[in-house]
């Protein structure tokens, strides 16, 4: 029943039994992907495919293995046990991803305007195609489950904290993603976290580490570890907001300068213009002064010699 | 008109130091060959000494320099704002504030850290600038404020350049 979503042969005959096969299986995949994002009551867009098919496939319980149940259940791993298997850099990949490299692979092909209008079995089947050719220049996204489009490149940037943090993936579905991780990764989504939410969540962070870490570590004393947080983020958004300030005096200064020397140009062409106005009439005036001096210059010889 | 002072506007000298204002005198001011546009870098090193500056406006109308650093010690900090560097009153127009009395002799720029804003503003008197007591100490000095106590209104003109500290220099 293990179905190799990732055919490496990417003819369309081997496809297709493939995904005969995963149809017989039931009726979920032969859904639209709009259809499977409102079974759900979630947007697809940034989950990665693990997450999909987590939630995809407990409609399919039924026909699964016994193995897959558990780890549905915890989450953690990146392959799927069971009736889909794919590459760990597949796993990792959100849906906007797949769905971009199977556009890129698409554009000689036919066209699905619509991602939504996809089936899923038809996605799944081309992304495991389209894996082959873009692996080597995806970006693996971490495993971080049903984020908001918002937090999808925060996780790459975060990558390498968040690997510690996938036990947290459950518990932080649909919230803000890094501060609810817990305390080891206090310090990095910190300027982070303040370059996406600048002022409002200022206040907001450390009460959200506060809410979520506890049920996360319930043995752990509040104290130290939140408040060096706390201080740390602190610290982070006035040094960011002096930054800021001094940025916009720098750009200040500079168009401050470049608006005076424009303007002064303006004003010296226009007094060339004047000038060189005034220089045509200037023979003229010549012209009427000339003969005196003439006159006067006139030699005369007044010693006999 | 609205082009000498746009760059006050952008250089946000009009807004910290002074108010919206119509310049009506030329004030040119030169720090030896250098002449200073609004938001110019001048070093330290060549503006130790007063610059020449020439006013227009007639013989008979009196005017008051003031030269104010808004970004003391720090632009990001300007605990110290502003720090007046020189004051020059009863200067004749068409002259330069050599004529006039110097009531505060010339300070060069000294920015200990960050570049800042050197302003000078000139107004136009009423009359004879009144008998003041010796300035005591050139921090937290406010143009406006300076301004209104001594009737001056709203400046006639308004020049700024901008300077940072020098980098050390090797001596062997």
């Amino acid at each position: 029943m293990g179905v190799q979503a990732m055919a490496s042969e990417s003819g369309g005959g081997g496809r297709q039994s493939q995904l005969q096969s995963l149809s017989r299986q039931g009726s979920i995949y032969s859904l639209t992907l709009n259809e499977v994002q409102n079974h759900l009551g979630e947007p697809l867009h940034s989950m990665n495919l693990d997450e999909l098919l987590r939630n995809v496939l407990p409609a399919e319980l039924d026909n699964l293995v016994a193995g897959a149940n558990s780890s549905i259940a915890s989450g953690v791993c990146m392959h799927r046990q069971g009736s889909i298997t794919m590459s760990p850099a597949l796993s990792k990949k959100t849906v906007d991803e797949v769905w971009r490299d199977i556009q890129q692979g698409q554009r000689r092909h036919e066209r699905h305007k619509m991602l939504g209008e996809m089936t899923l079995e038809d996605f799944l089947g081309r992304a495991g195609v389209a894996v082959d050719g873009s692996d080597k220049r995806s970006n693996p996204n971490i495993g971080n489950a049903g984020l908001y489009p918002r937090e999808h490149w925060l996780q790459q940037y975060q990558h390498h904290n968040l690997q510690l943090q996938q036990q947290a993936q459950q518990t932080i579905m649909g919230t803000f993603v890094g501060v609810p991780m817990s305390q080891p990764l206090g310090v990095a989504p910190g300027p982070i976290l303040d370059a996406v939410y600048p002022e409002d969540q200022g206040t907001n962070s450390p009460t959200l580490v506060e809410a979520i870490s506890d049920p996360q570590t319930p043995g752990r004393k509040r104290g130290t570890m939140e408040d060096v947080t706390e201080k740390t983020v602190e610290r982070r958004q006035k040094r960011m907001i002096k930054n800021r300030e001094s940025a916009a005096r720098s750009r200040a200064r500079k168009q401050a300068y470049t608006n005076e020397l424009e303007n002064k140009i303006s004003r010296l062409e226009e007094e060339n213009e004047m000038l060189k106005k005034q220089k045509e009439l200037e023979p003229i005036i010549h012209y009427v002064t000339q003969p005196e001096p003439k006159h006067q210059l006139r030699r005369t010889s007044s010693a006999p010699i | 008109m609205a082009s000498f002072i746009e760059p006050l506007v952008v250089g946000r000298v009009i807004g910290e130091v002074v108010d919206l204002f119509v310049p009506t005198i030329n004030m040119s001011v030169n720090y030896g060959s250098k002449h200073v546009n609004n938001g110019c870098e001048v070093k330290p090193s060549i503006a130790v000494n007063p610059p020449t500056i020439h006013i227009s406006g007639k013989r008979t109308d009196l005017y008051t320099l003031v030269m104010t650093d808004p970004d003391a010690p720090s632009p990001s900090d300007p605990r110290m704002k502003e720090v007046i560097h020189w004051l020059v009153v009863d200067i004749p127009g068409g002259t330069d504030p050599t004529k006039g009395h110097d009531i505060l002799p010339y300070m060069g720029p000294h920015p200990p850290v960050g570049i800042h804003r050197y302003v000078f503003v000139l107004f136009q008197q009423r009359g004879h600038f009144p008998v003041i007591g010796p300035v005591h100490t050139r921090a937290h000095f406010n143009t406006r404020l300076f301004a209104s106590e001594y009737d001056l209104g709203l400046p006639v003109a308004t020049v700024f350049f901008n300077s940072q500290k020098e980098p050390a220099s090797r001596r062997r």
